[in-house]
């Protein structure tokens, strides 16, 4: 935009020059340069609004997770038309401008490889979306809450309140164990009777406590499973389904209804056990008793 | 331990059957105490609160019945019970206490697998566990509500598809109404099967709406839903289930006494196959 030189300017010329700045700026170049920092200040302000609106409206219509890409997308969008309207203000040429960043793209590529590496992956794993905000994963040894779901990293919380970074890259390279996708959830108790129990018996009292507690599932039905016949015990899994809201509270309850009937009904979960021969023949071994 | 100055006034039914649910009053400070089935509660109300207190036994198919009695000394609840207390400006002496039909789908299996030839039909009895709900104020809204006895979590559907989530009716289906145990925290809804399909219909298990159902009381104090109609249709895949205006009129007079927590339009709906078998 040109501005005609108006004789008003003069003053404000003057003024420029005893402020020591005059030889930089003239008054027009002044005004240019204000307009410009306004128009950047105002567009980011309603960039802002516009952004959080579109974030708020799409909040009770989709999932979190698409209503806070939508609202960054188009704060992304709406701030860089803010400063390529600035930076047109101000008189740069936009196409020679991008001409040079071209050139820059390569030279800054190279140093970049890892961000982009990030930044592909994170595009890639919102198209797939193994998660979601809000769900619970497992990374190697990491469990936690997805906090955010950003370009080049996805946030954990985890479940004594630690903040752990992830880059996306790592994500997309190794293998991730997603606990809430699914709406039940299995819990398998893995316990041991000693050799002596009645196998029907204790399948008998591990079903009817299954039954017995509301936040096990009827159907699908609990699974009894013999595993081998171990060192010290007769190893077996009882796996029960639970809601997922409810598998914590299930996972404690049932564990601990099952010690208590055991107890109650005198089945044994034996310590782990070894027994000493000297030979074909043994002896019994001497035991000397002494009062204490 | 109802005192003769202050007996609860219960609605007239003109018979003899108590009825743990309808319109109550309480004076203030002072307890009232119901048994129904497993369940103990006690209700409490202060001028500017009503107090609520339940605990339940271990079997589901006890069948005491107690409604309203004055609670003197000696029968305040255990330690172990459940208290909730709501805060108002002020609060009337006149509740009701209603029963309710379960949140969720209920499912629910005959004692053997039935199998029904195309064209045929079945008719089951299945016995519903009923919660129990307050309504205080005039008009009167819903206060606290809990379930008599808390039914066992199931799923339907495949693992991996949200929204399964159901109740276990705790009790089998019946071929006969003379079969099923009839007690008051359990209402009575009788389902008639059709299978128009040309292939036979293997009935395992059935999948009953009940946030969808109605509550009617018939004169002898006994709960019923409307009568249901579940059919099968020609192609074999889909299914379509249909609601009654009342129970079926062998039972005799009822009165509409809970509307559906979720209303269905009244005719078909039509469903796939799988959502209720």
């Amino acid at each position: 935009m040109r501005l005609t030189v108006f004789s008003r300017w003069i003053p404000m010329n003057e003024w420029l020059r005893s402020l020591g700045i005059g030889e930089w700026f003239s008054a027009e170049q002044a005004v240019i340069l204000l307009q410009a920092v306004i128009t950047l200040v105002v567009g980011l302000v309603l960039a802002r609004l516009v952004s959080s609106g579109v974030g708020r409206f799409l909040a009770s219509r989709t999932t979190r997770q698409a209503s806070t890409l939508a609202r960054r997308m188009t704060l992304y969008v709406l701030v860089v038309l803010v400063a390529a309207s600035a930076v047109h203000q101000l008189g740069f040429k936009l196409g020679v401008l991008l001409g040079a960043a071209g050139v820059l793209t390569v030279a800054v590529g190279f140093a970049a490889q890892t961000s982009a590496s990030n930044l592909i992956s994170g595009l890639f794993l919102i198209a797939e979306r193994p998660f979601v905000l809000g769900d619970i994963i497992r990374v190697s040894d990491i469990t936690g809450e997805i906090h955010s779901i950003d370009l080049l990293s996805v946030k954990l919380r985890t479940f004594d309140n630690l903040y752990v970074r992830l880059p996306n890259e790592e994500l997309i390279k190794s293998r991730i164990t997603n606990l809430t996708h699914f709406p039940i959830r299995r819990k398998d108790v893995q316990l041991g009777v000693a050799y002596k129990e009645d196998l029907s018996k204790v399948k008998a009292i591990l079903f009817e406590l299954a039954d017995r507690n509301p936040l096990c599932l009827d159907e699908p039905a609990p699974l009894f499973i013999f595993q081998k016949f171990g060192d010290s015990a007769l190893e077996l899994q009882f796996s029960v389904w639970a809601l997922r809201e409810n598998y914590l509270e299930l996972n404690n309850n049932i564990q601990q209804e099952i010690k208590q009937a055991f107890d109650e009904r005198g089945i044994e979960i034996p310590f782990p056990h070894r027994t000493l021969y000297a030979g074909s023949a043994t002896e019994p071994f001497p035991v000397r008793v002494v009062d204490r | 331990m109802s005192g003769a100055d202050s007996a609860p006034k219960i609605a007239d039914r003109g018979d003899d059957s108590v009825r743990w649910w309808g319109s109550f009053s309480i004076d203030a400070d002072s307890v009232l105490r119901w048994r129904v089935g497993p369940m103990r509660m006690w209700l409490a109300r202060t001028d500017r609160e009503w107090r609520v207190a339940h605990e339940r036994g271990s079997d589901p198919f006890e069948s005491a019945l107690e409604a309203a009695e004055l609670c003197r000394d000696g029968c305040e609840s255990s330690p172990g019970a459940v208290r909730v207390r709501f805060g108002f400006r002020s609060t009337t002496d006149m509740f009701r206490v209603l029963p309710a039909l379960p949140d969720r789908a209920l499912i629910v299996r005959p004692e053997e697998p039935i199998h029904l030839p195309s064209g045929e039909e079945s008719i089951l009895f299945i016995s519903i566990p009923l919660w129990i709900g307050i309504h205080t104020g005039a008009p009167s809204t819903p206060l606290y509500e809990t379930p008599i006895f808390r039914p066992s979590d199931t799923w339907f559907g495949p693992p991996t598809v949200a929204g399964g989530s159901c109740y276990a009716s705790g009790t089998r289906a019946r071929s006969s109404l003379e079969d099923l145990a009839l007690l008051p925290q359990r209402a009575v809804s009788v389902v008639r099967i059709l299978n128009h399909a040309d292939s036979e219909l293997p009935l395992e298990r059935i999948r009953l709406p009940s946030p969808n159902l109605s509550l009617f009381a018939s004169q002898d104090g006994q709960l019923w839903t409307e009568a249901v109609t579940l059919e099968r249709k020609e192609d074999g895949q889909s299914a379509s289930i249909d609601l009654e205006r009342g129970p079926s009129g062998e039972i005799g007079p009822t009165e509409l006494l809970v509307e559906p927590r979720e209303p269905m339009e009244r005719g078909l709906l039509m469903r796939a196959f799988d959502g209720l078998f």
